[in-house]
């Protein structure tokens, strides 16, 4: 039975799972990096719309929208807060959530989870090899 | 129901105003205080920090972030059934109402649909994390008042829900029941009945409540007038829920969207209050409670029979795209836009809850009002801070 | 001391009105503390309360006690330390004075002036300096909110006090209290003797308009302002731990027995039951063992108007300062006046 304590516990001479560092790009359809999404929502005709803009790799700097909507100010300050993207005319730009003065954006996927670092998953002996025949299950 | 009349609004502000002059006049120097991170008023660790004058608020502001655990991050790092687990703690008294919205958006990225009966089932338990959670809102009310009795029978009224929710996932406070497809488990046997009887005592629960501190002249003169939020300016700052509702606009994803859960085979009543002051928050939900019970009562009567389970493969893998889904939860509107790249896990979640939303019109609320009132107007906002936080 | 068969010297005597007057105050507060604050509260909300100290959990309060008492005496680093250790015991102090006021029999008394009420509510306002020490000298922003709220609230509802007092007076004739007594337990409503005349009857008014500024004067809910949990997390006595906790606990629940005892002087009867009864005349022909019921007499009538007062204490949210305030100036006391306008009126007419 596999230790529910995480594999490198069993064996210590095991090699320690390398974690996956690779950036996947695109993922949402865009072309830069960094993507800045917006949802709004008609409530009378009940609609609701995901805008979706591309920040520039080199400087990632998007027009606020705190003047049009005044909800979006808080929104703009995490996102600016975890992820370094800058807001155009947004007039309180502090950090939402980290002291201030946290270093680093810790949403983008370069920063590193810590806990990950040091420790592999205990949850990973969850994910097993797929047998090939579950696949025939899929709807 | 009884609406607040112009001229109690305009004597509440011109006490205000009253008092600011004479601030003004005396030439008296403002006072910073901390309602700090641990105080019997706020539900968690949040601080507003106010600057005020004698004792009225001249500038407020909220600080967040002393329970920030980083959901988002910690979701890009777990398959999705682990999400599940995780999401259960964002919005910790309304303990299944936090799993839905996101296990409805992994559903609508595999493209496909649970079951009716898990659906039905899936509505009941989160119409009764629906009740758990405001009638503690309604027991803690009275608390931030100052009457000290009602939050313990609201305490023990929740408990009879709290044992349902148990019975029927095992987990009181984290039930971790929704799966994508659909359940864990079908219910246990005897569990309709007894929801059946719990439901008439929580209506029992509603009226005493009302008769306690609704009606309350000391309650209502608290409450009354304070804290208005006009309906537009709810709108602009994204409030929802209750919050929305109380000030007149008639919105609820309960009946305004088209989802896979069973709101539309019941009848059901929107509630809305034309002020937009803490009491009709406070009453609006207490309306809401009671629909609530309403709603699970219909739908005991209507749970279909079958598996409540579709064929999904043991390890499943969410294919790539995007999914925005929100519902109507007891805070307000949760969501969770799920970005996935085919893999086991999400490649990132954000979470849009309710409570971030119902916190931000705190500056804008709290100008001018009196100390006492930073309570009311907190307690009516009732938000959770790891909603806030995350 | 006559009804004692040995003759005690002067000294002996003082000690034991020394000693009445601390079982006065404190066997009431403990009393009040165990019954309606543990217990009473606990069965209106649903619980039971403390079970485990001594049966039914009567002994909680002793280990209440222990509790405080061996807890480390903190003084903030800012705060003004003779005048913060100073504030609880102002507060106590103004009990004990009250309490020497207070007949507890014919003979039974620790002071006899002849303006007792004036006196009484003269020395009942010491405890607001004590509050306005404690929230100063906290050097905390919360307890300068709550003493503050304290000095306004408890200044505003002096008055109507003194006015439903005023009442009372007039009625009797006498500042005297223990003239009041005799008042109402020789007196007769309209020929008939057997209830005496308690001045709750004429008085109700009067009466109400007393324990609403008594609770006020407590400051329990709804006039908690000053300690608001909710806001001001203890108000002027958040900085206080300890033994100088416990006082102001003790003060607080002995000045609601002692304020329960003045009530029941002035409005219930005091010690007495009407003298018809057993057919006394005047206060020299009350029988000696009515020394020793009076005081379990005027026990009972105070336990019963603590019940009212804490059970209002449970139930009720509380005022906002103003709204308070309004309360006292715009309707407490234009109603105290015109019951005093009515009651002098009334005393000249019959």
């Amino acid at each position: 039975m596999p230790s529910p304590y995480g594999k490198g516990e069993d064996d210590p001479t095991a090699d320690p799972v390398e974690p996956d560092t690779e950036i996947v790009q695109g993922v949402a359809g865009g072309e830069t990096r960094l993507q800045v999404f917006a949802r709004v929502k008609d409530l009378d005709r009940h609609v609701g719309i995901t805008i979706k803009a591309d920040v520039a790799d080199d400087q990632p700097v998007i027009d606020s929208w705190s003047d049009v909507y005044v909800g979006a100010n808080w929104h703009e300050r995490e996102c600016h807060e975890m992820f370094g993207i800058g807001f155009n005319g947004h007039p309180d730009l502090r950090n939402m959530y980290l002291p201030t003065d946290f270093e680093g954006f810790p949403l983008r996927k370069d920063f590193p989870l810590l806990a990950r670092m040091v420790k592999p998953w205990p949850g990973i002996v969850d994910v097993e090899q797929m047998p090939a025949d579950d696949d025939e299950d899929t709807k | 129901m009884t609406v607040l009349s112009d001229r109690q609004q305009l004597s509440y502000i011109a006490s205000q105003a009253a008092d600011a002059r004479l601030n003004v006049e005396l030439e008296t120097e403002g006072m910073t205080l901390n309602i700090g991170p641990q105080h019997p008023a706020t539900h968690g660790t949040l601080r507003i920090i106010c600057r005020l004058d004698g004792e009225q608020v001249v500038w407020a502001e909220p600080s967040c972030g002393y329970m920030h655990r980083g959901y988002e991050k910690l979701t890009e790092v777990r398959t999705f059934p682990q999400v599940t687990a995780l999401v259960n703690r964002i919005d910790w008294l309304g303990s299944f109402a936090n799993e839905v919205p996101f296990i409805l958006a992994a559903e609508k990225l595999m493209e496909i649909e649970a079951p009716p009966r898990a659906q039905v089932i899936r509505t009941i338990l989160f119409e009764l994390s629906r009740i758990a959670n405001v009638s503690l809102f309604l027991g803690d009310l009275g608390v931030q008042m100052g009457a000290i009795t009602p939050v313990f029978l609201a305490f023990r009224d929740r408990e009879y829900v709290l044992n349902l929710i148990e019975g029927a996932t095992g987990g009181r406070f984290h039930p971790n029941f929704d799966r994508i497809g659909g359940l864990k488990d079908d219910l246990p046997k005897g569990w309709i009945d007894e929801t059946r009887q719990t439901v008439i005592k929580l209506r029992e629960f509603c009226d005493t409540i009302e008769d306690l501190l609704f009606g309350n002249e000391i309650f209502q003169s608290r409450t009354r007038g304070i804290g208005i939020i006009p309906a537009d300016i709810a709108k602009d700052y994204g409030l929802s829920g209750a919050n929305l509702r109380a000030s007149g606009v008639d919105y609820d994803l309960r009946r305004d969207q088209e989802i896979a859960m069973s709101w539309d085979k019941v009848d059901f009543k929107v509630w809305t209050h034309p002020d937009g002051d803490s009491f009709a928050r406070c009453w609006v939900r207490l309306q809401e409670t009671r629909e609530s019970c309403k709603i699970v009562e219909q739908l005991l009567d209507q749970i279909p029979a079958g598996p409540v389970m579709t064929k999904v493969p043991r390890i499943i893998k969410v294919p790539e795209g995007e999914a925005y889904v929100s519902t109507e939860n007891p805070l307000g509107e949760m969501g969770y836009y799920v970005v996935s790249k085919g893999d086991l896990g999400p490649f990132r979640v954000k979470i849009r809850s309710a409570s971030f939303n119902n916190i931000s019109i705190v500056p804008w609320a709290l100008k001018g009002v009196y100390v006492p009132d930073i309570i009311t107007i907190l307690a009516s906002l009732y938000f959770i801070l790891g909603d806030i936080d995350r | 001391m006559s009804m004692l068969a040995v003759e005690i010297p002067y000294w002996g005597q003082s000690l034991l009105r020394v000693l009445g007057g601390l079982a006065a105050v404190l066997l009431p507060a403990g009393a009040i503390v165990y019954l309606f604050l543990f217990k009473m509260m606990s069965f209106m909300q649903s619980r039971l309360g403390p079970m485990e100290a001594g049966p039914f959990g009567s002994l909680q309060l002793v280990a209440e006690v222990g509790k405080w008492m061996q807890k480390e005496d903190l003084v903030p680093e800012a705060a003004d330390k003779r005048i913060f250790k100073m504030a609880p015991l102002v507060v106590l102090l103004s009990t004990f004075l009250l309490v020497a006021v207070v007949p507890f029999g014919p003979d039974a008394w620790f002071t006899n002036f002849s303006v007792g009420v004036f006196y009484g509510l003269a020395v009942a306002s010491v405890s607001v300096l004590g509050i306005l020490i404690a929230g100063w000298a906290s050097a905390n922003k919360y307890s300068l909110l709550g003493g503050l709220r304290a000095a306004g609230q408890l200044i505003a509802y002096e008055l109507p006090m003194v006015l439903a007092t005023l009442g009372v007076v007039i009625q009797a004739e006498s500042m005297n209290l223990q003239d009041i007594v005799v008042a109402q337990n020789t007196g007769e409503i309209f020929g008939f003797g057997g209830l005496g005349n308690p001045f709750i009857l004429t008085q109700i008014i009067g009466f109400l308009i007393f324990m609403i500024a008594v609770q006020a004067e407590l400051s329990q809910t709804p006039f908690d302002m000053p300690i608001a949990e909710s806001e001001l997390v203890s108000g002027y006595m958040t900085e206080y731990s300890g033994f100088r906790f416990l006082i102001f606990f003790i003060a607080e629940f002995a000045t609601a027995g002692v304020f329960a005892m003045i009530a029941s002087v002035l409005f219930l009867g005091g010690w007495g039951v009407p003298f018809e009864w057993f057919s006394w005349d005047t206060i020299d022909s009350v029988d000696d063992w009515m020394n020793v019921a009076g005081p379990l007499i005027m026990f009972t009538k105070m336990l019963a108007l603590t019940f009212i007062i804490m059970w209002v204490r449970f139930s009720f949210p509380r005022f906002r300062e103003d709204q308070l305030q309004t309360f006292a100036w715009k309707i407490l006391i234009p109603l105290a006046l015109a019951n005093t306008a009515i009651t002098a009126i009334l005393k000249v007419a019959f």
